[in-house]
C-alpha cells in the first residue's frame, strides 16, 4: 500500500466545469459519439491546469478521500477530528450526538451537504454527524473560509461537503468488529458501462455502547457515593442505501441521480438515571435524492437544472416519561424539504468566467404528539425560499480571483401563534444576503498564497422564531446571525514536505442563544457579540521512501460578550479545547503499514462558570496495523484511545468511552 | 450597638405586629432567651438554568462573596439555627448543608442523595434530627435527618384522596414546620398530552394542605383548598397563607388562601389573582396587614405586588422589579427581591414600611439570583 497521501483541494468554479468536461472526455474518449472541440478544450485545459494548481494549494479547503479513511476510522466524527480548524464535539459514543465548529463557529452554522443536498433543517439546530454512514462516501470536503457558489447557502459557519457520487470503478466490502459491540458491514460498487456510470451502496453500522463510566451520583462535593456504572438503553443502528447513476446523452448532455434511503434507531441512556430502568429511543427514516441535467454549451460553458428532495420522519418515545419532565412521550416529527436549481457558467473570456444560479426551496416542519387528544392541531411551520447567486472569476498564470454574491429571501408561516394562547399565527420574512471573496497566488510553482473575505447572514431557525414546546416562546424581533471573517494562509508543496499555514479571525454579531425568562420560559434572543481568532498549520512530511508524518494543529480563540457589556469584560469561551493538535506517523512496507496517532487537546470547560468545571484531558492515542493480502484483501487492528482516558465532555453527559479495539477486513477490486 | 437596637426593634415588631417571628428561613425559639443574634446573611442560589453556585450577602452592609459553591442549577435554600440547608432539585435530588456564618466548600456537612428521578422540591427541617422533604415524582414524603442527610423514613401520600384521577403521584410542592406539625402542599395536577407534549395542569380538581404530626409522622388533617396547583406558602401572627397559581394558561384562577394552625381550618381566599394582576407564586408575610407576592404577568415580567390580607386589597406593585423568579425573602426588617432581570439581574432590597428601594440591584455573581433564605448567626449569652 503506497503511503497515503492528503491533498488540499478547493472545487473554484471553473474547475467544476472544467474538471466535468475533463472527466467526460476521458470517460467517453473511446466512443464513436464523444464531441470535438479541440480549440475550445486546450483553452479550458489551460484552466484547469491553473485551476487545480490553485485549487490544490489553498489553505482554507481540506479534502479527504475514501482510501484515506475507509477502515482507518470508526464515524464521520472520527474523520473530521483529523482536520485542522474543525472542532468536533462528542456526547458518547458511536451514534451519540456530534457536531462540529469550523474555525469557532457555532456547530449549528456549519453546514453540512451530502450529495449536494443540505442535512441541515429549517427547525434548527445543529447536524449530527454521529448519524452518517461513513461507508458509502467517496469524499469528504471541508470548506472553512469561503464556500463555493452552489453551497454558500447558509455558509456562515463552515460548510461540509460528503459526497458518495460515482468515481472510479470499484467493488468493495468491508466488515467491522469493535469493543462495545461495534459492528459494521457494507458494499460498493461503482461501474462505467459505455455512457452510464453507476453507483450503488449499501451498510449498516451499530454498536451496544456499553461501556462504564464514573457516576458520581449526582452528588459532584460527595466522592464517597460515586461508582462505577455501565450505560445501558444505549444502542445504535444504522441501515443505509443509496444508489446513483449517471448518463451522458446525445454528447452534450449529462443526467445525474441519486436516490438514497437510511434507517436508524437510538436508545437514549440518561446518566441521572443510571439505575433505572430506562425505555426512551428514537428512530428515523430518511429517503433523499437528486436529479440534475446538465448541457454543455458549445464548449464555453454549461446550463444545468437540478431537482433536490429530502423526507425525514422522526419518532421519539419515553414511555416511562423520565428522560424529560412531565410524562410519557410518544411524539413523531415530519422535516420535508424540496429545491428545485437552475444554474449555468460562462466564460466571458480567456480569462474571465461568471456563474449564477437561482433556487426555489420548500421546507417544513412538523411536531406531533401522539399522544394528544386530537392531531388536529399538531404544531407545523414551513420556510419558502428563493436564493439568487452570481460568481465573477478570473483565472490567470498565478493568481486566480474569485467573488460571490448571494441572497435569500425566505419566509416563514407556522400555524400557530409564537406567543402561544393567545394572537394569530405570525408569518416573518427575511433578507440574508452573503458575499465572499477568494484569491489564490501561485507565487512559486511551490509557494501558494490564499486570502478568502467574507461576510454571511444566518438565517433563523423556525423553532427560534415560533418557539417550539411548552416552556418555549417565540420571539418576533429576531435578527438573523451576521458573520465577518477574514483568512490568509500559505501552502508551501516539496517532494517531501507539504505544509500549509492559516490564520483567521472574524466577528459575529447579534447573536442568537435560548434565554430564561420569567416564569421559567425559554426564548431565543440576541444576546451579544462574538470575536474569534485562530490559527492552523497542516504538514505532512514523508521520510524516506516508507515513512510519513502528518501534523494538523487548531487554535482558536472566542470571546462573547453581551448587550451592554465592554469587551473589557468578555468573557473567554472554553467550552471547546482552544488548542488541538493531531499528529499521526504512518510506516509502510509493502502489504504492512502501521500507524499511530496522539490527538492533544488543551483543559477546557465541561461545565458553564466554575473554574473547578475545567478538564485536562489525557491525549488520545490511536493505533494500527493492516495487512494486504493479494492485493485485494486488507486486514487492519485498530486500537483508540488506548491510555484508556475518559473524559466527560460536558456537564451533564456521561464521560466518553474508553479504550476500544477494533478489526476490520475490506476487500477491494 | 446596631445588631442591638435591630434584635430590640424586631421583638417589638412580633409584639406589635402580631406575626410570630417564624418565617420558613429560620426559627426562632420564642421562649429561648438564652442567644442573641450576632450576624445576618442573606444565602443566594443562583442559576441559569444550566448550571448553579451560590452567593452570600452581608445585610449590614450589603457586600456579596459570590460563586462560593457550585451547586445542580434547580436548587432551593432554607436555613435553620445557623445552617444552610440547600435542597438540589429535579436532575440531581440532593439534599446539602452548610454549617456555619459562610458558604464555601469547606465548611459544607454533606451533599447526600434523596433518591433517583423523584424530584425533590421543598424541605422542612422540624430540629436537628429531624426533616420532610417534598417529592413532586413521587407519592412519598420523604422524613431525613437533617444532621446526616440521610433518608430516615417516608409518609405515603398515595391515597385517592390526594390523587388526580389516575395519576400515581399528588405533586408536592411546598412544605412548612409550625408548631408540632408539618404542612404539606400537594397541587393534585393530571398530566395533560397537549400539543408540544405533556405538561401536568389543574385539571378538575384544588390542591390541599396535608397535615402531618412531626411526633407520630401520622397524617393529622387534609385541608382542602378552593384554588389549584399551590406552590408557596408562609405563615403570620398563627395563619398559614398558601398562595395558589391555578393553572399557568389563566391568570385568574389562583389565589391566596388562609389557614388556621390552631383548628386546622381554611378560612377562606383573602385575595384573588384576579385582584393581583397575574398568576402567582411566592408569597411572604410580613404582618397580619401586609403580604408580599411574585405576580406573573402577561408581558413575562414577574412584578412583586403588595396586599393587605386582613383586607383582601391589593396595595401597589414595587417598583423598578422586572423579574421577582428569583425569591423573595423577609427578615424581619427588608424584604429581599431576587430580580432575574436580563439587563441587571441581583438582588434588591425593600424597605416594606414604604416599598421603597434600599440597595441594588446586588450583583449575585456570575449568576442571576434564583432563591433566597435568611441565614441568622445566634451566640449563646
Amino acid at each position: 500500500m503506497s503511503i497515503l497521501c492528503r491533498v488540499r483541494f478547493a472545487r473554484a468554479a471553473s474547475a467544476a466545469v472544467c474538471i466535468t468536461w475533463c472527466h467526460w472526455i476521458a470517460a467517453h474518449a473511446d466512443t464513436a459519439t464523444a464531441p470535438q472541440f479541440p480549440d475550445t478544450v486546450v483553452e479550458l485545459e489551460r484552466m484547469v491546469v491553473q485551476a487545480r494548481r490553485a485549487a490544490r494549494d489553498r489553505s482554507g479547503v481540506t479534502r479527504l478521500r475514501a482510501e484515506e479513511f475507509a477502515g482507518r476510522f470508526a464515524d464521520l466524527p472520527a474523520v473530521l477530528e483529523q482536520v485542522s480548524g474543525v472542532t468536533v464535539r462528542r456526547t458518547g459514543a458511536f451514534g451519540e450526538y456530534a457536531d462540529a465548529s469550523i474555525r469557532g463557529s457555532s456547530p449549528r452554522q456549519v453546514q453540512v451537504y451530502l450529495d449536494g443536498i443540505p442535512l441541515n433543517v429549517a427547525a434548527g439546530g445543529a447536524v449530527d454527524l454521529s448519524k452518517l454512514s461513513l461507508n458509502s462516501l467517496r469524499e469528504v470536503t471541508v470548506y472553512k473560509g469561503a464556500a463555493p457558489l452552489d453551497l454558500m447557502q447558509n455558509s456562515a459557519g463552515g460548510v461540509i461537503r460528503l459526497e458518495s457520487q460515482p468515481g472510479k470503478d470499484i467493488v468493495s466490502g468491508i466488515a467491522e468488529a469493535g469493543s462495545f459491540g461495534y459492528r459494521k458491514a457494507g458494499m460498493l460498487a461503482r461501474k462505467r458501462s459505455g455512457r452510464m456510470a453507476n453507483h450503488f451502496s449499501v451498510d449498516y453500522t451499530g454498536a451496544r455502547n456499553d461501556y462504564e463510566f464514573e457516576f458520581d451520583n449526582n452528588t459532584a462535593h460527595n466522592p464517597d457515593d460515586d461508582s462505577r456504572e455501565v450505560k445501558h438503553n444505549n444502542a445504535y443502528s444504522l441501515l443505509a442505501a443509496t444508489y446513483a447513476a449517471s448518463w451522458a446523452v446525445g454528447g452534450i448532455d449529462t443526467l445525474t441521480s441519486l436516490v438514497s434511503f437510511g434507517r436508524e434507531r437510538k436508545e437514549f441512556f440518561h446518566k441521572y438515571l443510571a439505575d433505572t430502568l430506562q425505555e426512551t429511543e428514537r428512530t428515523a427514516d430518511n429517503v433523499r435524492g437528486y436529479a440534475r441535467w446538465e448541457r454543455n454549451l458549445s464548449g464555453r460553458g454549461y446550463v444545468g437544472v437540478r431537482l433536490d428532495g429530502r423526507f425525514e420522519s422522526r419518532l421519539f418515545r419515553d414511555p416511562l416519561g423520565l428522560y424529560y419532565p412531565g410524562g410519557e412521550r410518544k411524539e413523531r416529527e415530519r422535516l420535508p424539504y424540496t429545491s428545485l436549481r437552475v444554474d449555468g457558467l460562462w466564460l466571458l473570456t480567456d480569462v474571465v468566467s461568471a456563474r449564477a444560479l437561482a433556487r426555489g426551496t420548500y421546507e417544513g416542519y412538523r411536531s406531533e404528539n401522539l399522544l394528544a387528544a386530537s392531531a388536529q392541531d399538531a404544531p407545523s411551520a414551513l420556510r419558502l425560499a428563493g436564493t439568487g447567486a452570481v460568481e465573477i472569476a478570473a483565472s490567470w498564470e498565478v493568481l486566480r480571483v474569485a467573488a460571490r454574491y448571494s441572497h435569500i429571501h425566505s419566509r416563514d408561516s407556522a400555524n400557530f401563534s409564537p406567543d402561544r394562547g393567545g394572537g394569530e399565527p405570525r408569518k416573518y420574512s427575511g433578507h440574508f444576503p452573503n458575499g465572499n471573496l477568494d484569491i489564490v497566488a501561485h507565487v512559486r510553482p511551490w509557494l501558494a498564497l490564499d486570502c478568502a473575505v467574507r461576510h454571511e447572514h444566518f438565517p433563523i431557525s423556525l423553532t427560534d422564531r415560533y418557539g417550539w414546546g411548552n416552556s418555549y416562546r417565540g420571539n418576533a424581533d429576531l435578527r438573523p446571525e451576521k458573520n465577518t471573517q477574514a483568512g490568509m494562509g500559505a501552502t508551501l508543496a516539496l517532494k517531501a514536505l507539504e505544509t500549509s499555514f492559516a490564520g483567521f479571525a472574524g466577528y459575529t454579531e447579534d447573536l442568537i442563544e435560548l434565554r430564561a425568562q420569567s416564569q421559567q420560559v425559554m426564548m431565543a434572543q440576541n444576546t451579544g457579540y462574538m470575536r474569534f481568532a485562530g490559527a492552523e498549520w497542516d504538514t505532512r512530511l514523508g521520510i524516506g521512501p516508507f515513512v510519513a508524518v502528518d501534523n494538523h494543529f487548531t487554535f482558536v480563540y472566542k470571546l462573547k460578550r453581551t448587550r451592554g457589556q465592554e469587551w473589557e469584560d468578555a468573557v473567554d469561551i472554553l467550552y471547546y479545547s482552544p488548542i488541538e493538535d493531531d499528529l499521526g506517523v504512518t510506516v509502510a512496507a509493502g502489504p504492512l503499514t502501521a500507524g499511530h496517532h496522539a490527538r492533544y487537546r488543551s483543559p477546557y470547560l465541561k461545565g458553564y462558570s466554575k473554574p473547578e468545571d475545567i478538564v485536562a484531558p489525557l491525549p488520545a492515542l490511536d493505533a494500527y496495523v493492516s495487512v494486504r493480502f493479494f492485493n485485494e484483501v486488507t486486514v487492519t487492528y485498530r486500537i483508540e484511545n488506548y491510555l484508556d482516558e475518559s473524559v466527560e465532555p460536558l456537564a451533564g453527559y456521561t464521560p466518553l468511552p474508553g479504550r476500544m479495539h477494533f478489526l476490520v477486513g475490506q476487500v477491494v477490486f | 450597638m446596631k445588631r442591638l437596637v435591630l434584635f430590640s426593634g424586631l421583638i417589638s415588631l412580633m409584639y406589635a405586629g402580631g406575626c410570630i417571628l417564624d418565617w420558613k428561613d429560620d426559627t426562632w425559639a420564642e421562649d429561648d432567651t438564652s442567644t442573641v443574634e450576632s450576624a445576618r446573611y442573606l444565602i443566594v442560589a443562583t442559576s441559569d438554568y444550566a448550571s448553579g453556585n451560590v452567593a452570600q450577602v452581608n445585610v449590614e452592609d450589603f457586600s456579596v462573596s459570590a460563586d462560593l459553591l457550585s451547586i445542580h442549577s434547580d436548587a432551593v435554600v432554607s436555613t435553620r439555627s445557623g445552617t444552610t440547608y440547600i435542597l438540589e432539585r429535579g436532575g440531581a435530588d440532593n439534599l446539602i448543608r452548610v454549617d456555619g456564618d459562610s458558604i464555601s466548600s469547606s465548611r459544607l456537612v454533606y451533599q447526600q442523595s434523596i433518591g433517583t428521578a423523584v424530584n425533590v422540591q421543598d424541605i422542612a427541617v422540624v430540629n436537628g434530627s429531624k426533616a420532610y422533604v417534598t417529592q413532586y415524582a413521587s407519592p412519598d414524603l420523604v422524613i431525613a435527618d437533617p444532621s446526616t442527610g440521610e433518608v430516615t423514613g417516608s409518609v405515603s401520600l398515595d391515597s385517592a384522596l390526594y390523587l388526580n384521577d389516575d395519576e400515581t403521584v399528588p405533586y408536592m410542592s411546598a412544605a412548612m414546620a409550625i408548631g408540632g406539625n408539618v404542612y404539606v402542599a400537594i397541587q393534585r395536577l393530571k398530566v395533560v398530552q397537549g400539543p408540544f407534549g405533556p405538561a401536568p395542569d389543574v385539571v378538575d380538581s384544588t390542591g390541599m394542605i396535608v397535615v402531618i404530626s412531626t411526633a407520630t409522622d401520622k397524617i393529622v388533617a387534609s385541608i382542602k383548598l378552593s384554588k389549584g396547583n399551590p406552590a408557596s406558602m408562609d405563615t403570620c401572627g398563627g395563619y398559614l397563607y398558601v398562595s395558589s397559581t391555578g393553572s399557568w394558561s389563566d391568570a385568574e384562577d389562583g389565589g391566596i388562601e388562609r389557614i388556621d394552625v390552631s383548628t386546622n381550618m381554611r378560612e377562606g381566599l383573602v385575595i384573588s389573582e384576579r385582584k393581583l394582576g397575574g398568576n402567582i407564586t411566592k408569597v411572604v408575610m410580613v404582618s397580619g396587614t401586609k403580604g408580599y407576592v411574585a405576580v406573573a404577568q402577561a408581558d413575562f415580567t414577574t412584578r412583586v405586588v403588595e396586599f393587605d390580607p386582613s383586607e383582601g386589597t391589593k396595595e401597589g406593585t414595587i417598583s423598578g422589579i422586572d423579574d421577582a423568579f428569583g425569591g423573595i425573602a423577609y427578615d424581619g426588617t427588608y424584604l429581599y427581591v431576587g430580580d432575574r432581570s436580563l439587563s441587571d439581574p441581583g438582588v434588591i432590597v425593600i424597605d416594606p414600611s414604604d416599598n421603597s428601594t434600599v440597595a441594588g440591584p446586588i450583583d449575585v455573581g456570575s449568576l442571576p439570583p434564583f432563591d433566597l433564605a435568611v441565614l441568622t448567626i445566634v451566640e449563646r449569652t
